[in-house]
């Protein structure tokens, strides 16, 4: 791998500005099938609750144009199940591991962070507080700033390992949440997670999702995504993930262009389980195009 | 350990079968080699780089060739990703996901059968539930068993394949809603009047809408005939990744997941 893809995030090195977004990437095996993790800056992970979770009944996908919604609602193993059946065999690729958290209550997300201090493998945590697609909690905690922070102080204290922190679209002001959780010690924003949004059946004329709302995700996203993470790099001063519909080395070199040091691919992996090994390759030939010797000095010049 | 291949192949055939039905057959050697029946593959029915239709189409094997290095798929237009697809031209490339899932249990893999000395298959299809069960019943007359097939329609235009399952050696039989009165006009009526006949079965699969698939488990629970069912969800990845193509467990809490569960499990597996 070449040296002008290599970024350094939160003290970690990474290979590759490029992520996966937490929920489109599974654990990582189905992908380790078709090319080296190690492609990735890092893995981030399904989202992992206190305990383990069914996730929600009837329809879970909705396909829009250019996009897809979604009501899966955290199916996961829980955080004990995490570290011993999925952990492990990440660990043992070498990849960093980012682990996206989830909880009904504030207590939960602290107890989560006390829990994944400290486990080998894990590099860094990304609080959700913006699933849209569980009935307490999730986006619940990243609709205010008072929240938004309260959650972030809590976790921040119950652990050392750096901390991003998710922000959902559905609010009126994403910059001032943004602001608001640097301020409690996030070391970084991951944003966006899903729209809402919704899809009603003609024919029974009720909602096609049992939770009536899901999160919006894929290439319809992008524009707003953009949006939001230039209006948060205008307004932080850590590090910035950016994500929602990157599906080409073009749309993840827009958002780096607009101050993201990161990007994650989420719902293009669903399409292509190949999309970040191609987004890799793209970025990289970017980056010679440019005349530039490392993708970190194209970071926000857009902003220029 | 099958492998999954993101393979670009060439479209060798475009068959219209009925006025609505399609049959297109794709040149993609690395996945026809490794395709079982009962797998499916995601097809990506839009333009290469195209976000309409966003998400790649699950599609059961209609045939297999893997010496050849071809598959069919078998279809009825329901919406762009279909509609598209069967205007797609020979010769022009294609990319699809595959093979995904777990096939047919085939009877000498099968646990669940009883010992009989040449065991009897039932093929209960309805609708485009017909679609992956000719490459299973080529595989089962293969082995030298006895396979009879019930097929219901709505039309009779609708019998796809059905010529084609007869030429197999298969015993056939079916009914349409067009024929209302002269005999069963639902496959799961012509499956209970078939056993009620007495006519004694080893082994079932069935594949078509969840309604009848729920009736073909009851009488077959009733008459304590093992059922293989094979499942459709809406599904987005094919790969077990994004879980949301969920299916509800039978046993315990929870929920198995079409693409990499099933698309076949054993109906006391799963509620329908």
């Amino acid at each position: 791998m070449s040296e002008k893809l290599t970024t350094a995030l939160c003290g970690m090195s990474l290979s590759s500005p490029v992520l996966s977004a937490s929920g489109c990437y599974g654990y990582g095996r189905e992908f380790d099938k078709f090319y080296d993790l190690r492609l990735l800056g890092a893995v981030v992970v399904k989202g992992i609750t206190l305990r383990p979770r069914h996730g929600n009944a009837g329809r879970r996908l909705v396909e829009t144009p250019a996009g897809l919604i979604n009501s899966i609602g955290l199916e996961n193993p829980g955080v004990e199940g995490f570290i011993a059946e999925e952990l492990p065999f990440l660990r043992e690729k070498g990849v960093p591991v980012i682990v996206n958290i989830s909880g009904n209550t504030a207590e939960e997300y602290s107890e989560l962070a006390r829990r994944l201090d400290g486990v080998p493998g894990v590099s860094m945590l990304e609080v959700n507080i913006s699933c849209p697609n569980v009935k307490q909690g999730g986006m619940a905690f990243g609709a205010t700033c008072e929240s938004a922070a309260g959650v972030t102080r809590l976790v921040r204290r119950h652990t050392a390992l750096p901390l991003t922190v998710k922000l959902s679209p559905n609010v009126t002001d994403i910059a001032s949440i943004a602001k608001s959780v640097e301020e409690e010690g996030a070391d970084c924003i991951s944003l966006i997670n899903t729209l809402l949004g919704m899809a009603i059946d003609v024919d029974t004329k009720r909602p096609v999702l049992n939770n009536t709302f899901g999160g919006l995700s894929g290439p319809a996203v992008k524009p707003i995504a953009l949006r939001m993470v230039w209006q948060v790099a205008g307004a932080v001063s850590v590090p910035i993930i950016g994500m929602g519909g990157i599906s080409s080395w073009q749309d993840a070199a827009e958002f780096i262009l607009a101050g993201a040091l990161c990007v994650a691919v989420g719902t293009a992996n669903l399409l292509n389980p190949y999309a970040i090994p191609e987004i890799c390759i793209g970025l990289e030939e970017y980056v010679t195009r440019q005349g530039a010797s490392s993708i970190r000095e194209l970071v926000g010049s857009a902003r220029a | 350990m099958v492998s999954i291949k993101f393979e670009q192949g060439t479209v060798i055939a475009q068959e219209t079968l009925t006025p609505s039905i399609f049959r297109t057959t794709i040149h993609a050697p690395n996945i026809a080699a490794e395709a079982l029946p009962g797998q499916f593959v995601n097809i990506k029915c839009g333009a290469p780089a195209s976000y309409d239709p966003l998400l790649l189409r699950p599609f059961s094997f209609n045939r297999i060739d893997s010496e050849g290095g071809t598959f069919s798929v078998l279809y009825r237009v329901v919406g762009r990703g279909t509609e598209l697809l069967r205007h797609i031209r020979v010769g022009d490339k294609l990319t699809a996901l595959g093979p995904l899932g777990k096939g047919f249990v085939l009877p000498e893999q099968s646990k669940q059968m009883g010992p009989a000395a040449k065991p009897s298959v039932l093929l209960v299809a309805g609708g485009m539930g017909i679609a992956p069960f000719y490459p299973l019943a080529t595989a089962l007359v293969t082995h030298g068993l006895e396979v009879s097939l019930l097929y219901g329609a709505r039309l009779s235009s609708d019998l796809a394949d059905k010529t084609e399952l007869k030429a197999l050696g298969l015993r056939v039989l079916c009914c349409t809603e067009e024929q209302r009165g002269e005999c069963p006009s639902l496959v799961t009526d012509l499956l209970q009047a078939t056993i009620d006949a007495g006519d004694r079965f080893d082994l079932a699969y069935a594949c078509g809408p969840r309604g009848m698939l729920s009736a073909v488990k009851r009488v077959c629970k009733d008459s304590e005939l093992p059922l293989q069912l094979s499942l459709e969800e809406h599904m987005a990845c094919g790969l077990g990744v994004c879980l949301g193509c969920s299916c509800e467990r039978a046993s315990d809490e929870g929920y198995w997941h079409v693409c990499t569960d099933g698309p076949v499990v054993w109906a006391e597996e799963v509620k329908l």
